[in-house]
């Protein structure tokens, strides 16, 4: 609730901003997002993870599961802010990086898995 | 003691324990699609990753447990064909008695060369196709794959009718065995284990034949030792793969297709290892139990 209770407070300085000093909005509104995504991290989304992962904290790769669903949401959210500005293709980048970096993370999980499987392939020949 | 019972609870264990995990990550992937909505195509991607990573040790297990069996059992026929035949050649009074056994050496032989160099490949070659379809998603070997586990199983059922075939040809059936108490327990099993159920079953016709002379020889004990000792890997294979095709039914429901489908080819693909695995187990006891007769014959106790 508290959150919600910033957001708006946040939206209203912006509109007053907006009307009494058009030129350094949009900067300030990239300002607040960071401030808002910081609250929004530190209140709710990692306390709850949290909260989450010790129930499940003896089933393997949850973890990493669910970091790289809040990772994924990060960077979407980071290449929406680059496209509210027009800077689409900046956006497209951060999300290309988004996924390489996912990519790589669980590719290096799975080749463990492939190298045994080559392995038994290999005992069979 | 304990660890005898340990042997047994072991697949038991890991059934359940993977049951669980499944369903903890149908839980948590319900809820990352509820609160990261764009992440679906991914999640679904990894649900088959983490799949892969944690049952993936089961498949592995199971696999390397049959390639075991296979050079295990090999090095065990090769090494009993010596004392066989000889036993055959010093007891030639009783060689015309079982002159059938050139032809079933011959069958057990083929036997462990099909099954290590074309039974087993075939099926972890099917499994390989079953990950490339539901992982690549637009091209499709489903029908491969179902084709090289069909002709899997025709092979073994093919070997087992010609076991059969031979040891009824040869006269061995006289050892005759009442079956009317036996018979109702078998469609029992035909019935609800799938695919192996009848394999088991036949199994079961033939061993009838034979079970009780050679319970007198080595007595009941002994003889539970080599049954359980034949058919272990099989029975333990037969859970893994029940496990999968449970699997497949929980999260039936609350998955893509792609996932559920996934872990049901390898439920399916399990089965066909478990029906070789069960193969291998007949002719393990039936070597036992020739040698048993023989050595019988020898002593010179009369049917």
């Amino acid at each position: 609730m508290i959150f919600i209770f910033y957001a708006v407070i946040l939206l209203l300085v912006l509109i007053l901003i907006k009307d009494a000093y058009s030129k350094l909005h949009t900067i300030i509104a990239i300002v607040f997002f960071f401030v808002l995504l910081h609250f929004l991290l530190s209140m709710l989304v990692i306390p709850f993870l949290e909260k989450l992962l010790s129930y499940v904290h003896s089933v393997p790769y949850v973890a990493q599961l669910v970091y790289s669903a809040l990772f994924y949401q990060v960077g979407s959210l980071i290449s929406t802010i680059f496209e509210e500005q027009e800077y689409d293709s900046i956006g497209e980048l951060v999300m290309i990086a988004v996924r390489i970096v996912l990519l790589t993370y669980w590719l290096t999980e799975f080749a463990t898995v492939l190298s045994k499987f080559s392995s038994i392939l290999e005992k069979l020949q | 003691m304990n660890e005898i019972l340990n042997i047994f609870l072991d697949p038991l264990k890991i059934a359940g324990q993977s049951i669980l995990l499944i369903i903890t990550y149908t839980v948590i992937f319900l809820s990352i699609e509820a609160y990261v909505p764009k992440f679906k195509k991914w999640a679904d991607t990894l649900f088959i990753v983490v799949l892969v990573l944690t049952l993936g040790q089961t498949v592995m297990d199971a696999f390397s447990l049959m390639t075991q069996l296979a050079g295990i059992f090999s090095n065990f026929f090769l090494a009993l064909y010596p004392i066989i035949m000889s036993l055959l050649v010093i007891l030639n009074s009783v060689f015309s008695f079982i002159a059938w056994s050139p032809i079933i050496f011959f069958i057990f032989e083929l036997l462990i060369l099909l099954c290590e160099r074309i039974l087993i490949p075939a099926v972890s070659i099917a499994l390989i196709l079953d990950f490339c379809t539901r992982f690549i998603g637009e091209m499709s070997f489903g029908k491969a794959s179902d084709l090289i586990r069909g002709s899997v199983m025709t092979i073994i059922t093919a070997t087992v009718l010609a076991i059969v075939t031979v040891l009824s040809f040869t006269g061995v059936a006289f050892f005759t065995i009442d079956k009317a108490i036996a018979d109702p327990v078998k469609k029992v099993i035909e019935q609800t284990i799938p695919i192996v159920g009848s394999l088991i079953v036949q199994g079961f016709s033939i061993f009838n034949k034979y079970q009780s002379t050679a319970t007198t020889v080595a007595g009941l004990s002994a003889m539970t030792a080599f049954w359980v000792a034949a058919f272990y890997p099989a029975g333990k294979l037969l859970i893994h793969a029940m496990t999968f095709k449970i699997l497949a039914a929980i999260i039936e429901p609350f998955s893509s297709s792609t996932v559920s489908g996934l872990v049901d080819d390898v439920g399916k693909s399990l089965l066909v290892l478990c029906a070789v695995a069960f193969l291998l187990g007949i002719a393990f006891v039936f070597i036992w139990l020739i040698l048993m007769v023989m050595t019988q014959l020898g002593v010179g106790k009369t049917f």
